[in-house]
């Protein structure tokens, strides 16, 4: 075997170490990164239940859920941010601006929780979706 | 006189050979040794985090179809934040409890009818309580706080999600976390006051 054979052969070898050793970053980084995904899914839907549990005469009032930072440095290094949209109806469907003076009308509410791809430059969301509208008038 | 070695017609490798290729192969051996443990764990931890993102899920509808059906908050552990008592249309009223017995490192879900009914383990291994990079331990289940008054139909709910066998390091244990923080809102609340 020549030293020239010893240098392809090493350097084959080393090409796909290293390949297989990025895959297996990249595999980690995925799975770190639908971890989060799932966390942060968790928190949007906390938003979705925080707004559902304060009815809508609220959020026509104007509350939101407040803004959760998950904030973990000594576990997973990444901050979580959720952001709650309202977007008001009247009666008729269309968008307003103001709040209706009465209970008529609904409201959309967009959660959306996101967070920075650790590793990489992309940022990763989750939203979720719901409708409120006035609570039915229950027979006595 | 001639005292060389008589020529046998086979060549063979020099010390300086030998000793080159056995550190070439060692080098290479131990890497192919580095590169398979390396996949190994890569693989475990995927596995581990198949894991607790599927228990996590469940866990979480779970509790959210048996909170949903709640009409009222008959009772909270306000102490340790590991029951809550839950009442439904109709009367019927049952436990939900968050517990580490008998194995303190992997804590189950359960819940328990009032009518006799037999207990529903809605987890039965991997749930932890939340514990916070300062060491203090969040309650399972509390109170929801609109502003500064407690909503009365909605509970929090936290916990962690890990795989009993990633070993019993609380560091360890968090890092590989998976950080529930619910809130479930009843979807049947009657205001109890007249």
């Amino acid at each position: 075997m020549t030293l020239v054979e010893v240098v392809i052969a090493m350097a084959l070898f080393t090409m796909v170490s290293a390949g297989i050793y990025s895959a297996g970053l990249a595999t980690l980084r995925l799975t770190q990164t639908n971890r989060l995904m799932a966390e942060a899914h968790t928190i949007a839907k906390q938003g979705i239940e925080a707004v559902v549990a304060a009815g809508y005469n609220p959020v026509r009032g104007g509350y939101v859920p407040p803004i959760t930072n998950i904030v973990d440095t000594a576990t997973h290094q990444v901050t979580i941010v959720r952001t709650t949209g309202v977007i008001l109806h009247a009666a008729n469907g269309s968008v307003i601006t103001t709040p209706p003076g009465t209970m008529d009308g609904y409201a959309e509410i967009h959660v959306q929780a996101s967070f920075a791809v650790p590793g990489s430059d992309r940022t990763a969301q989750t939203t979720l979706s719901t409708v409120l509208m006035k609570d039915p008038v229950v027979a006595p | 006189m001639n005292h060389s070695l008589p020529k046998t017609g086979r060549s063979a490798f020099t010390l300086v050979e030998v000793m080159t290729a056995m550190a070439i192969g060692t080098v290479v051996i131990a890497a192919a040794i580095h590169i398979h443990l390396w996949v190994g764990r890569i693989a475990r931890g995927c596995e581990e985090k198949g894991w607790t993102q599927s228990r996590a899920l469940v866990s979480s509808s779970k509790l959210l179809s048996v909170v949903h059906q709640a009409a009222l908050i008959v009772a909270i552990d306000e102490t340790d934040g590991n029951w809550v008592r839950l009442a439904y249309p109709g009367g019927a009223e049952a436990l939900l409890a968050y517990t580490n017995s008998p194995t303190p490192n992997t804590g189950a879900l359960v819940y328990i009818p009032d009518d006799g009914g037999a207990a529903t383990w809605l987890v039965r291994e991997g749930i932890l309580n939340y514990s916070k990079n300062t060491g203090s331990v969040l309650p399972v289940f509390a109170r929801v706080f609109n502003t500064t008054n407690p909503a009365h139909n909605a509970i929090q709910i936290q916990y962690m999600v890990i795989k009993p066998t990633s070993g019993d390091d609380p560091a360890e244990n968090q890092r590989e976390a998976l950080n529930m923080s619910l809130t479930a809102c009843l979807r049947n609340y009657v205001d109890p006051t007249p």
